[in-house]
């Protein structure tokens, strides 16, 4: 209700002072490859796009970088593609949308404004962050990628060599302990950070059986241990370490980026 | 000539630190309510229900104990032709995709989204793990890793690395801890290896339950080893695989694989904890520390200053400074007006991290009294 009325002044006060709005995508880890522009908006898939920016009446930049890399690195390439789409666009107010490690990618930006100096003119107009799924205080599911890694093995060189990349170390829970006391704010005991993030965290598994990324998703759950509920990838508590809860969704962390099993980029159009 | 090269180093800084470093520093208060909290030794346990095996050519079948208390998962990080065996003999073919009372199933998922690993996998599913042995056959032609967890299981093992921020020269304790339910496992065998960021594991290390290894009391299932030294010189993210096996309460064999992670930190510079002073000048708080830099570059200088007794964090400033190698003192100011009116006394967390490479370079907490 509060956010509620907060998008309502928001809109108001926009319309007065003619205010630009537009949404920023960030996705999450995966491959180099995700770098390009199409992958990186397949990621997200035409129908989630479409809702959030109301049938693309609101101007939108679906940001790519490398999902292999740490989150600086992960941070300078969205911040050069952000900063020059709102000035060539003139879009003086933000709302950010991220999934799974797009939400560390906007918080390293957010807590570090003088690390590059295209941060804090951004910084400046963010509205707030809407976080599906972060893994802010770090991902079980990434600790077993390190378990599993090939440093383990002297003889043979196993399937998931390349997968322990530093994107995936970077989301492990030592690797965010870490973080989150000297590098990011917003968690217990941190600064905050200066603008709202609204987590939005995934709580189910079965979501649809003709998706065998499902299977994917339920397996990792059941042998990561992941305390608590969790969407596959990324237990409740961790994407709500940081941030105001904004509502939970049973979607897994396949669908909790798309707009089909819940329509999660209806939820994030009522922004605009 | 000693001008000179302070001249040089000077323009050594202004030539490669970029234009945003030379930022104004930044301060601000925390939300009403918060607390000051130390970064933690080490990072939360990491819980383990599960153990990792590698099936090769060589070695074309797997033994997989089950404690007996549990569904089982048993994963293939590759669609291989797997038969599983049971302690009773029954049989998962591997063309079959459940057994006729479906108390073993098979199911294939593709694993590119999940980030570990290209290309269709396969789980097979025991619905009630007898408390024996399992057997998994398969005919490979390179090595795949195969997962075997308990998720209902009583038996866990938890683990950690310290500290977390590791300086160097400081020593690593590597913790396990076995339980089944409350209980402590205490005729269990736990090992380590630790692997740097990009290289290749050490040697295995044994963990003691002896009361003379950092591990509390003798047989109370707390396992533990102290190195003084990594096994390599290397910086970075390490990470340590930790193997446990034994019996449980009933004698049936049971395996357990856990991690944990530390980063050595670079021998980047060194804070002075002697040097760090509180001073009030003017309306602000200035907080100076000595540092010898042994790499230059760019680093950050944080304070979090708290009230000291009742540890409520008051406020907090950083200042980005370029700095080149040898000896430098570093300064900031937090205004008064954000430290509260009441505060007398300071605790103060002082801090040096690295930017091009991110990492702490030192940090020391003083108390400090605040005369004004």
């Amino acid at each position: 209700m509060k956010r509620a009325l907060v998008v309502l002044l928001l809109t108001l006060s926009a319309v007065t002072a003619s205010a630009k709005t537009g949404v920023v995508f960030i996705h999450g880890k995966g491959g180099a490859n995700l770098a390009q522009a199409s992958v990186a908006r397949a990621y997200w898939g035409e129908d989630m796009l479409r809702a959030t920016t109301k049938a693309f009446t609101i101007p939108y930049l679906v940001c790519g970088y490398d999902g292999t890399q740490y989150m600086w690195v992960a941070g300078n390439q969205v911040a050069a593609q952000i900063y020059s789409w709102m000035n060539a666009n003139a879009i003086d107010d933000i709302v950010v949308e991220t999934h799974s490690f797009g939400g560390v990618v906007i918080r390293w930006i957010l807590s570090n404004p003088t690390y590059d100096s295209r941060y804090q003119p951004i910084i400046s107009r963010i509205r707030w962050v809407n976080s599906i799924a972060p893994p802010n205080a770090g991902s079980e599911a990434a600790n077993l990628a390190g378990t599993l890694s090939g440093s383990w093995l002297t003889g043979w060189l196993v399937d998931l060599v390349g997968q322990n990349n530093d994107a995936t170390k970077n989301c492990s829970t030592g690797s965010m302990t870490y973080y989150n006391q000297y590098y990011l704010k917003g968690s217990a005991g941190r600064p905050a950070l200066p603008k709202t993030v609204y987590n939005i965290a995934g709580t189910g598994l079965w979501n649809d059986f003709i998706h065998s990324e499902d299977y994917g998703l339920a397996t990792l759950s059941g042998v990561v241990g992941m305390p608590g509920e969790d969407d596959g990838m990324v237990s409740q508590y961790s994407a709500q370490a940081v941030g105001t809860v904004w509502f939970t969704t049973l979607a897994n962390h396949h669908h909790n980026r798309r707009n089909d099993y819940k329509k999660i980029g209806d939820s994030l159009a009522t922004d605009f | 000539m000693k001008n000179e090269v302070t001249l040089m180093k000077i323009l050594f800084a202004l030539a490669l630190f970029p234009a945003s470093l030379f930022a104004a520093d930044s301060v601000g208060t925390f939300a009403p309510g918060e607390v000051y909290q130390p970064p933690a030794a080490h990072a939360p346990a990491n819980v383990s229900r599960m153990y990792a095996r590698t099936l090769t050519p060589d070695a074309r079948a797997l033994e997989l104990p089950a404690a007996g208390d549990s569904s089982m998962i048993v994963w293939t990080l590759r669609n291989v032709s797997a038969r599983l065996v049971t302690p009773t003999g029954r049989t998962l073919e591997p063309d079959s995709v459940q057994s006729p009372d479906r108390s073993l199933q098979r199911f294939r998922f593709d694993g590119t989204e999940l980030g570990l690993g290209n290309g269709s996998q396969q789980v097979l599913h025991v619905a009630r793990a007898e408390a024996a042995t399992y057997r998994l056959e398969a005919a490979v032609q390179e090595a795949v890793t195969v997962v075997a967890a308990e998720p209902e299981s009583r038996i866990t093992l938890s683990t950690w690395a310290a500290p977390l921020s590791r300086q160097p020269g400081e020593p690593v304790t590597l913790h396990a801890e076995l339980r089944e339910g409350t209980d402590a496992v205490t005729e269990g065998r736990v090992t380590a290896r630790l692997a740097p960021a990009n290289g290749k594991a050490g040697e295995s290390v044994e963990l003691f339950d002896d009361g003379g290894h950092d591990d509390g009391a003798a047989n109370d299932g707390i396992y533990a080893v102290t190195l003084n030294e990594l096994p390599q010189d290397a910086a970075g993210l390490w990470q340590v695989r930790f193997e446990a096996d034994g019996r449980t309460s009933s004698g049936a064999r049971f395996a357990r694989t856990g991690s944990g992670e530390l980063m050595a930190e670079r021998d980047a510079a060194h804070l002075d904890a002697a040097s760090i002073h509180a001073t009030v000048s003017g309306e602000a708080l200035r907080i100076t520390a000595a540092v010898d830099v042994r790499i230059a570059g760019n680093y950050r200088f944080d304070v979090i200053a708290a009230d000291t007794t009742t540890r409520a964090a008051l406020a907090w400033a950083e200042a980005p400074r370029a700095l080149v190698t040898g000896p430098s003192e570093l300064s900031v100011e937090i205004p008064l007006a954000l430290l509260g009116t009441n505060a007398r006394s300071l605790h103060l967390d002082v801090r040096l991290l690295g930017l091009d490479t991110p990492g702490v370079a030192g940090r020391v907490e003083r108390e400090v009294s605040l005369s004004r």
